[in-house]
């Protein structure tokens, strides 16, 4: 790697491409209005205007006026940031999801640093859902076709960077182009299996070129498989939006009495993402192959509900006739797969004490989940448990709810049926890389798998046997 | 969703009609939109071209308007206002520059604000230029530094802000000073800085 970017100027960078209507409309960073404006320039032009800046106001997921400030502020003492040039901003069309991108050029050292944002509205989240199963999404390829757009001939260094889904995206390009030089991508998600074996050559001659910068404790970067060296460092936020604020982009940012921005390496990985990283994985790998996309669509409906505050439409991706079976059998995985490792619960504990939820009744949600019977008992009497809660004064929100959603009653006995089927340690949680995808990791790396291959040992053993006894005798 | 997208098609057809009556002269296509759900902002994004009169798009990138729920109503901006008097606001520019003695290469004018159905219809160069409307005049000032008959590039800039100012012109200025007439305006630059009047 050759970038003369040092890791906080990646991360101020990441942090301008998601800078948006701060004080205004010349406060977005990517608008095709800054193209040849210097990066220095950018943040002049929207400091001046600091006082239309809220400093309550969120102006990207997570990021609020004041804190878009100390990132400015961080920016503008940086002359080597400053003096970069915004070549061009790319707008992707509504059909390839609106993303957008920068190339930014480095003067000092002649380095063309081509950033990608993260998910930009629902369309983009459909389609990081959709890298479950798809080979390549469609969005990551609207990206590598921008990019190959791009005029880089006279630049000595390519480097592309990005956050989340723009991370994503820049390590896509980095495997798909052999041009790049240098790929940052800060809390990206990786790849699914299929991607993996199709492109292992491609991962195993460019990954040394990508360098995953990622919080500790992000939940982004764990989804699926990664590529490249990873690194860790602290997270800044535990404020309004509680355990989701590992992801934002200024998570990394720490910031000094000067204004001066930096970040710090953790010792490792945090061990709740390192869990859920492997439930996840197992959870996928088990998943039919057919049933793919329908759970992809499940889990888009739910995300999209979710941000645009649609409670119903979450509760509906769970006892409609649509996404039931999907949610039923992610559930039921999750749910034996705790069972297996009890660990999974003290993980969860903290999630939600992070998040400022009352964690008492975990343990008795926990010893109901890990009985099916249980269960299915509940799911079966929705009448007397609403009495029962009614009578001891549960809270009236969650009787009233209860009632009006009897449908998740139904949805617990599906559950209940679906988990006596699931081994959920059948399948290794690890990330696939080029050196285990084919045959010997999908073939031995399950349990059932491993005591097949025992058997073929054995058999053969016993062959060898046979033949060497009868050899003797004659 | 598929309520969602019969949503953005209605309105779609409105941002048609709204650019059509706003604007009788010219043809418009809209070509997408990035809605405002899933993200921080509280507009949709609405693209557009303009075509010619066999009906191709006349520009490679697409303009923006913006839309707006406001209670019932479904509120339209846009800036294509911009393309009507761009060209007489960068003449009267380097109008003024050149007659100040600087040697300009290239002048872009761009405007941050948006207006409405009933704004900008007949709008005037002088007037955004002047600040009597205030469109958010954003311009961008290429100038060959072999041919700057001031001491420092600093004091070529307060020159400048000194003419424009003399001019009543507003906005935000951005200077960039290039090697020479034939230079490249990213890879050759000598200084630049803004002002803003």
């Amino acid at each position: 790697m050759n970038s003369n970017l040092s890791i906080e100027e990646i991360v101020l960078i990441n942090n301008l491409l998601y800078a948006e209507n701060l004080g205004g409309p010349k406060g977005t960073f990517l608008s095709p209005g800054q193209e040849m404006k210097t990066i220095g320039d950018y943040v002049k032009g929207v400091l001046r205007n600091s006082d239309l800046i809220e400093d309550d106001k969120e102006y990207s997921t997570g990021i609020t006026g004041s804190e878009y400030k100390e990132i400015l502020s961080a920016v503008g003492r940086n002359q080597h940031l400053k003096d970069m040039i915004i070549m061009q901003v790319h707008i992707e069309s509504s059909d390839a999801g609106g993303g957008r991108s920068a190339l930014l050029y480095d003067p000092a050292y002649n380095e063309a640093i081509v950033g990608f944002k993260g998910t930009e509205g629902d369309a983009e989240w459909i389609d990081n859902l959709s890298g479950l199963c798809r080979v390549p999404t469609a969005y990551q390829q609207s990206a590598l076709d921008w990019y190959r757009s791009l005029d880089l001939s006279g630049y000595d260094i390519i480097t592309v960077t990005g956050h989340s889904k723009g991370g994503n995206k820049s390590k896509y390009i980095t495997l798909m182009d052999e041009s790049v030089d240098n790929c940052f991508a800060m809390d990206g998600q990786g790849f699914n299996d299929e991607f993996i074996k199709k492109y292992a050559s491609n991962i195993r001659e460019y990954e040394d070129k990508i360098l995953n910068i990622n919080a500790e404790s992000d939940f982004v970067n764990i989804l699926l498989n990664d590529v490249g060296k990873k690194t860790y460092y602290l997270g800044t936020n535990f404020g309004r939006l509680g355990f989701v604020e590992n992801h934002c982009s200024n998570a990394l940012l720490f910031f000094d009495d000067q204004g001066e921005a930096s970040v710090w390496k953790a010792p490792k990985q945090d061990k709740k993402m390192v869990d859920l990283d492997h439930m996840l994985n197992s959870f996928v790998r088990s998943y039919p192959a057919a049933k793919k996309e329908m759970l992809y669509n499940a889990l888009g409906n739910i995300i999209v509900c979710a941000k645009n505050g649609d409670s119903e439409g979450i509760i509906s991706s769970f006892t409609g006739e649509t996404y039931s079976d999907n949610t039923a059998d992610l559930m039921a995985f999750v749910l034996r797969y705790k069972e297996e490792k009890p660990e999974m619960m003290t993980s969860l504990r903290e999630i939600l004490s992070q998040n400022g939820f009352d964690t008492e009744m975990l343990g008795i949600m926990d010893f109901v989940t890990n009985h099916e019977l249980l269960m299915e008992f509940i799911g079966a009497s929705p009448n007397s448990i609403i009495n029962l809660l009614r009578l001891n004064n549960a809270p009236k929100e969650l009787v009233s709810f209860l009632q009006n959603h009897r449908g998740l009653f139904d949805f617990l006995i599906l559950v209940a049926s679906k988990m006596r089927d699931i081994d959920p340690t059948r399948y290794r949680g690890d990330d696939m890389t080029p050196d285990t995808a084919g045959g010997w990791f999908s073939s031995f790396a399950r349990k059932t798998s491993t005591k097949k291959k025992a058997l073929v040992f054995a058999f053969i053993f016993l062959l060898i046997l046979l033949f060497i006894l009868l050899f003797v005798v004659h | 969703m598929d309520q969602n997208n019969t949503e953005l098609k209605v309105q779609m057809e409105d941002v048609e009609a709204y650019l059509r009556s706003k604007y009788p002269g010219h043809s418009f296509e809209v070509t997408g939109c990035t809605p405002l759900a899933g993200t921080a902002r509280d507009y949709d994004e609405w693209f557009y071209n303009t075509l010619d009169a066999e009906g191709n798009a006349e520009n490679e990138s697409s303009f923006v308007a913006m839309g707006r729920i406001n209670g019932d109503s479904y509120e339209l901006t846009d800036d294509f206002y911009g393309e009507l008097i761009r060209d007489e606001i960068v003449k009267n520019i380097r109008k003024a520059a050149l007659e100040a003695g600087f040697s300009v290469i290239d002048i872009k004018a761009s405007f941050w604000e948006q207006f409405g159905s009933d704004e900008a219809k007949d709008i005037s160069a002088l007037d955004v230029l002047t600040g009597k409307i205030n469109a958010g005049n954003d311009i961008k000032i290429f100038l060959d530094g072999s041919a700057l008959k001031q001491s420092s590039y600093e004091n070529a800039l307060v020159e400048l802000e000194k003419v424009f100012s003399q001019k009543k012109f507003t906005g935000d200025y951005y200077v960039v000073i290039l090697k020479d007439k034939d230079a490249d305006p990213a890879r050759d630059r000598l200084y630049s800085d803004s002002f803003t009047l």
